[in-house]
């Protein structure tokens, strides 16, 4: 039993095989428990700055928090103020869909201002980030 | 918690104004009219994630990549991709990518209790060379193990399949797929005889119903998701019905949510047979021309034990003999056991046995991660075979793939310890023969007898009876069941493990040699998705250090070890690619080494129902769903006009099941308890799975910054009410304790997922959450596919 314990605290301990060193100790895993990454209490919409895209095509993620958001047949809260990029605030305007939206290059489906199906499931390709503390 | 006051607010006082052109929107289209279409070179690959098979178009410039896009001419995924696709390019460059072969060594020597030291590919691999020997001397073939992966290209499931049955005459060969799909290929060979769908997703566009049992295809299947959706809008009389254990992002756009107990799916499948038959829905034509009946072994076990073995024993039985069967299948008995209402219950009967609807059924892990989940893939066969609703447009039971290449590579090819190519078996001598005279080897060289499968594997280091296991492409060592005991068998003494990874992982920790593997476009490729399309690519840019890709590894592995015979193909007939980089496994043998093993696989499926194309076909096209006669890709199978294997004036023909003169089966599959419920000591019912945001075990996703902020750590997500029972709150830790294991992690509550009460829903992609620490080993005895969907856990506040 004792045996077993002195493994089982060795594998927390990051010490390896058989009591002695991982690998994860020279090339290192992610931050263990991921300190200073708060996922609760996300801003609001309308009272944060877009952030930086990882590439120029790629999709932005969404600053703000979208608890309660639905995206369903009659309704698609991200498109209340997305779809036009609407001035919520003197500071804050939402960022505008780009065409990209609009047209299934596939099928050669094209809609003014009507997000086709391929499309309207906003959170596939955005997600909000969690808070650097 | 929630202000929604705030955003209501909001939503009322929108002012439209049209926003300064170009500032505040970054329109794609303009950037790529721009720079990146000219400057980059675009090529297209699939992608590198889940089984749906999108063509990404990878944009390159100085040997890196710089940028992807949904590939617009593609079939499957039309322009789009996930978060997860478009992070493709982050996945290859993190700093912690492995470059060089490591050994565990204390002194400059190799040393179990040493440290993972850089070493080079010649030591890395004459000791595995030398371990390899010297336990197949001391202990035979059996205790020889690759532990694989439904991520491998084709051609590194094909040739390590024929090093492993045919050069070292081992039969331990098994892949994660065994923790994925298993019961999907149990329950087609069982239905059909022959694996994978009749339909194709061209299906959706057709369909009026789409019926999803216990999948989260919004975030599992985002893309397919999509089309789903896009089918939704264009017809207004089409609907989503979400049959689940948790509420989930599939349950939004979906007309109606059901949630049932866990385990009781097998209940409503056959009280949705019962009514099927009971308001006069069965298609008596199909079934009389089509269907035969049969009743299997009941109270089959769960696989608890080790070396636990199971035969079934079917026997033919009538349609009345099944009717009688279902009939105790009473909405108000179904009710009971599931929870499901029997309003509900004669909603799903109404929508699978009306003529007027087209239905697709959709499921993955919730289905086949089940101690009874080769019955309930069965059991929804039943449904549309009882119906008719089956190989026609729109009307197709779907069974969805997890993995880029779980059908592809691991049940085409056949790298389960029991398979051989095109669904045939060790266990059958002609299906050996045929494979020996391919692979050119003399009679007798394939074992007869399939030794470990995934779980058994494990439980065979554990004992003793395997010593060496190479890992590759996947990370067990957080995701199989009732991980504590693994992990601890790996750790003792006298195993032997090797890892390729592209990342340290929760496997590289416990591993003596880790290799640097290359991934995705820094090698040639192939994968198989879930509607049995093929689809290829090139090598676009370099492996990072020394990393070489697995095929390299392998036929390093046979060179090494003598068996370089395996490989000897006519170089002359396979000149290396001119027009685009040959990959380091060309390279390494001097030939195209790729095409030579792709000639030679296509000889297995020739005139079997499963042929495929020649090799420059799929370089060229979005790929093509096999079987591929004379050109054309086969939609649908099993139906004439669609399928050219179906004889003339057959109309519909099974002819995996020739036997039964080309009949599915409609099987006789009982509701059976799972072997560990919540009880007093441990009240909740645990669930694990997946998020969209992350890969698996998160070795690559958690590496890259978007992904890694949009989900930083798994959660245990908690009803509402449970939690307040229990004086939790959303963001409090917690412990979370079963029979097995314990850990700690954070509760959510009225997040993405809420469970239904008594469940708690764990993601296991967190390698500081070993959730898996507390799941159950048991699995289905018939595909031996272990259920990480229910255990029993009590909820510990800290």
């Amino acid at each position: 039993m004792r045996y077993l314990f002195l493994i089982f605290i060795s594998l927390f301990l990051g010490c390896g095989k058989k009591e002695v060193n991982f690998v994860k100790k020279k090339t290192s895993l992610l931050a263990r428990g991921s300190p200073g990454m708060n996922i609760w209490n996300l801003p609001e919409p309308g009272e944060s700055e877009p952030l930086e895209r990882a590439y120029e095509i790629a999709p932005p993620l969404i600053p703000h928090s979208i608890k309660d958001f639905v995206i369903n047949r009659k309704q698609n809260d991200c498109l209340d103020c997305h779809l036009e990029g609407v001035k919520l605030s003197e500071k804050h305007v939402a960022t505008k869909l780009s065409d990209f939206h609009f047209v299934n290059e596939y099928t050669g489906e094209k809609q003014e201002k009507k997000v086709v199906g391929m499309k309207y499931n906003c959170v596939q390709c955005h997600a909000p980030v969690a808070k650097t503390e | 918690m929630i202000d929604l006051s705030r955003r209501e607010f909001l939503k009322k006082t929108l002012i439209l104004i049209p926003t300064a052109s170009g500032l505040l929107s970054l329109n794609p289209f303009e950037l790529f009219a721009g720079n990146p279409e000219k400057e980059l070179l675009w090529d297209k690959a699939p992608c590198r994630f889940c089984g749906t098979g999108c063509s990404v178009m990878v944009g390159v410039r100085n040997g890196k990549i710089m940028a992807v896009k949904g590939d617009p001419k593609s079939p499957v995924n039309r322009g789009t991709l996930c978060i997860k696709g478009y992070a493709l390019p982050f996945i290859i460059s993190h700093k912690d990518r492995l470059r060089v072969p490591l050994i565990r060594k204390k002194n400059g020597k190799y040393h179990p209790e040493g440290e993972l030291t850089p070493s080079s590919w010649d030591e890395a691999f004459d000791l595995i060379v030398s371990k390899v020997k010297e336990i197949l001397d001391k202990k035979g073939p059996s205790a020889v193990a690759m532990y694989g992966s439904g991520q491998w290209t084709i051609w590194e499931g094909y040739a390590i399949v024929k090093i492993w049955k045919g050069g070292l005459r081992s039969n331990t060969i098994d892949v994660n797929a065994r923790l994925c799909m298993a019961s999907a290929v149990a329950g087609f060979m069982t239905t059909f005889g022959m694996d994978e769908p009749p339909g194709s997703y061209d299906d959706i566009e057709h369909a009026d119903v789409f019926i999803v049992w216990g999948a989260n295809i919004a975030e599992q299947h985002p893309v397919l998701y999509s089309r789903i959706i896009d089918r939704l809008r264009k017809n207004q009389n089409s609907r989503l019905i979400n049959l689940t254990t948790v509420s989930n992002r599939t349950s939004e756009y979906a007309e109606k949510e059901i949630l049932f107990n866990p385990q009781t799916d097998l209940a409503i499948a056959n009280g949705i047979a019962n009514l099927i038959i009971r308001k006069g829905y069965v298609n008596e034509n199909f079934v009389k021309n089509h269907v035969i009946f049969k009743k299997g072994k009941f109270n089959i076990g769960y696989g608890l034990e080790d070396n636990f073995k199971f035969k079934d024993k079917p026997e033919i039985v009538s349609f009345e003999n099944y009717k009688e069967f279902v009939s105790k299948y009473t909405p108000e008995y179904v009710e009971r056991i599931s929870g499901v209402s029997k309003e509900d219950l004669e909603y799903l009967a109404e929508l699978y046995g009306n003529p007027k609807y087209k239905v697709m059924s959709f499921w993955t892990m919730g289905v086949n991660q089940h101690t009874r989940g080769t019955w309930m893939n069965n059991l929804i066969y039943n449904l549309h075979l009882l119906t008719g609703k089956i190989a026609e447009p729109g009307n197709s039971p779907f069974s969805l793939t997890g993995q880029p290449s779980a059908c592809g590579t691991c049940r085409e090819v056949g790298t389960f310890t029991h398979r051989l190519p095109a669904d045939m078996v060790v266990m059958n001598p002609e299906h050996r023969r045929k494979t020996e005279k391919i692979w050119g080897l003399p009679e007798g060289t394939i074992p007869d007898k399939p030794t470990y499968h995934a779980v058994e594997m494990m439980r065979a280091l554990d004992r003793g009876d395997v010593l060496f296991m190479w890992i590759n492409t996947t990370n067990p060592f957080q995701s199989v069941p009732n991980l504590n005991r693994y992990r601890k068998g790996a750790l003792k003494e006298g195993r032997f493990i090797v890892v390729s990874e592209v990342y340290p992982s929760r496997s590289t920790e416990v591993a003596d040699i880790v290799l640097p593997s290359a991934m995705w476009v820094e090698k040639e490729g192939a994968f198989g998705n879930s509607e049995r399309r093929t689809q290829f690519f090139k090598k676009m840019i370099e492996p990072p250090g020394e990393a070489k890709s697995d095929l390299w590894q392998f036929l390093m592995f046979a060179k090494k070890m003598g068996l370089s015979y395996l490989f000897d193909y006519p170089k002359e007939r396979y000149p290396l690619p001119k027009d685009y980089k040959p990959s380091d496994a060309s390279l390494l043998m001097g030939f195209y080494i790729e095409k030579a093993l792709w000639e030679e696989y296509r000889r297995f499926g020739l005139g079997e129902g499963h042929d495929l194309a020649k090799f420059e076909v799929y370089h060229k096209t979005r790929g093509l769903r096999w079987p591929v006669i004379n050109g054309k890709e086969t939609k649908i199978r099993y139906r004439e006009g669609y399928d050219p294997y179906v004889p003339k004036g057959k109309k519909v023909y099974f002819y995996g099941n020739k036997k039964h003169d080309g009949k599915a089966v409609i099987w006789l599959r009982h509701y059976e308890e799972p072997p560990e419920k919540p009880d007093r000591e441990y009240p909740f019912w645990l669930c694990t799975g997946r998020v969209l945001e992350h890969w698996h075990t998160g070795t690559m996703t958690r590496r890259v910054k978007e992904l890694y902020k949009a989900y930083p750590y798994a959660t245990a997500f908690v009803h509402p009410e449970d939690a307040k029972k229990l004086g939790v709150k959303n963001g409090d830790k917690i412990k979370l304790v079963s029979r097995r294991g314990e850990i700690e992690v954070y509760a959510e509550v009225g997040g993405r997922f809420i469970p239904q009460k008594g469940l708690i829903f764990v993601p296991f992609f967190d390698e500081d959450v070993m959730i898996n620490k507390l799941t159950l080993d048991a699995y289905c005895p018939i595909s031996k596919q272990p259920d990480f969907k229910k255990c029993a856990v009590k909820i510990v506040k800290i």
